[in-house]
């Protein structure tokens, strides 16, 4: 198996402003499974009793994790898979809670074909559409045979 | 319930230090894969890995990233905190099995703007650095009937 035709896209197949997207709704059990593989049991995350008399009110999910759909495009479509990730920086600007629905959007901001790496811009919106955190960053798209 | 949370800002010093160590287990990867959605091949495909300059399933980096939030949540500040922002830069690949320790140091403490700037280092087994990264986070506000108290 070679996997070169399943393999994203290389650095000379993608433009600045090329866009691609990622929407899912957060569910209770990717709040308990991200808590359990990470070993963050915060209650802010975990405890609904407590969550409620906190400024939020109710469960919020782990900012890592909604970050983490902006992997999701990178590894998948933009560049896609083979794409290994070099460096990011996020700022959470609103909390997610259990059952918002998610869409993260990638943004190809610089290239450096030379060196094979690029900068991404990325951001998260909620339903309501508020942004719910904005992010930046490096990754290495795949080389192809 | 009574509500116990972590340390308040007041109760941090710049200098304080938290770890975390875990071994990266595939039931790790994967669910995090789940999760995320991310099904890149170089940490789901065994096959594909192999003929990477890697050859084996490398962990996705956001992985290794997550680990930082264990600290802020359970440590340092514990119980209550949230993450405001932060940096991180990938020095090396993370293996399967691979044991990674994360290292969180507070690096400067804003009592008005109740947050805390801390840095992170991240090293396997074998004492390499595999993640660099800062960032802020707010510490927990006590509750009314909030009892006080660093859960480890």
């Amino acid at each position: 198996m070679a996997f070169q035709e399943i393999l994203g896209k290389s650095i000379d197949e993608i433009e600045v402003g090329d866009k691609a997207y990622f929407a899912k709704t957060i569910s209770e059990t990717d709040v308990y499974q991200f808590a359990a593989v990470t070993g963050d049991f915060n209650p802010a995350h975990v405890n609904e009793a407590y969550a409620t008399g906190t400024f939020f009110k109710h469960r919020i999910a782990h900012g890592q994790l909604t970050v983490s759909l902006i992997s999701n495009i990178l590894g998948t479509q933009l560049p896609g898979p083979g794409t290994i990730f070099v460096s990011s920086s996020v700022t959470f600007m609103a909390p997610v809670y259990i059952e918002d629905t998610i869409e993260a959007v990638v943004e190809i901001a610089e290239l450096n074909r030379e060196k094979n790496r690029l900068k991404f811009k990325a951001w998260c919106v909620n339903q309501k559409g508020v942004k719910v955190l904005e992010s930046e960053g490096m990754v290495m798209p795949p080389k192809k045979r | 319930m009574k509500a116990r949370i972590g340390k308040t800002v007041e109760e941090i010093k710049v200098g304080d230090c938290a770890y975390f160590a875990k071994t990266l287990s595939n039931t790790d990867m994967l669910l995090f894969a789940g999760v995320t959605g991310d099904v890149n091949l170089l940490p789901i495909n065994d096959e594909f890995a192999k003929q990477t300059i890697f050859k084996q399933r490398v962990a996705h980096g956001m992985l290794t990233a997550s680990f930082i939030t264990n600290i802020i949540g359970m440590r340092l500040p514990g119980y209550g905190s949230t993450v405001k922002s932060q940096k991180v830069k990938f020095t090396l690949p993370v293996f399967i099995a691979d044991t990674i320790e994360i290292g969180l140091t507070i690096t400067a403490v804003n009592v008005a703007e109740n947050t805390v700037d801390f840095s992170v280092v991240a090293t396997k087994q074998d004492g390499k650095v595999v993640m660099t990264g800062s960032g802020v986070a707010t510490p927990p506000v006590p509750l009314d009937d909030s009892d006080e108290e660093q859960e480890g």
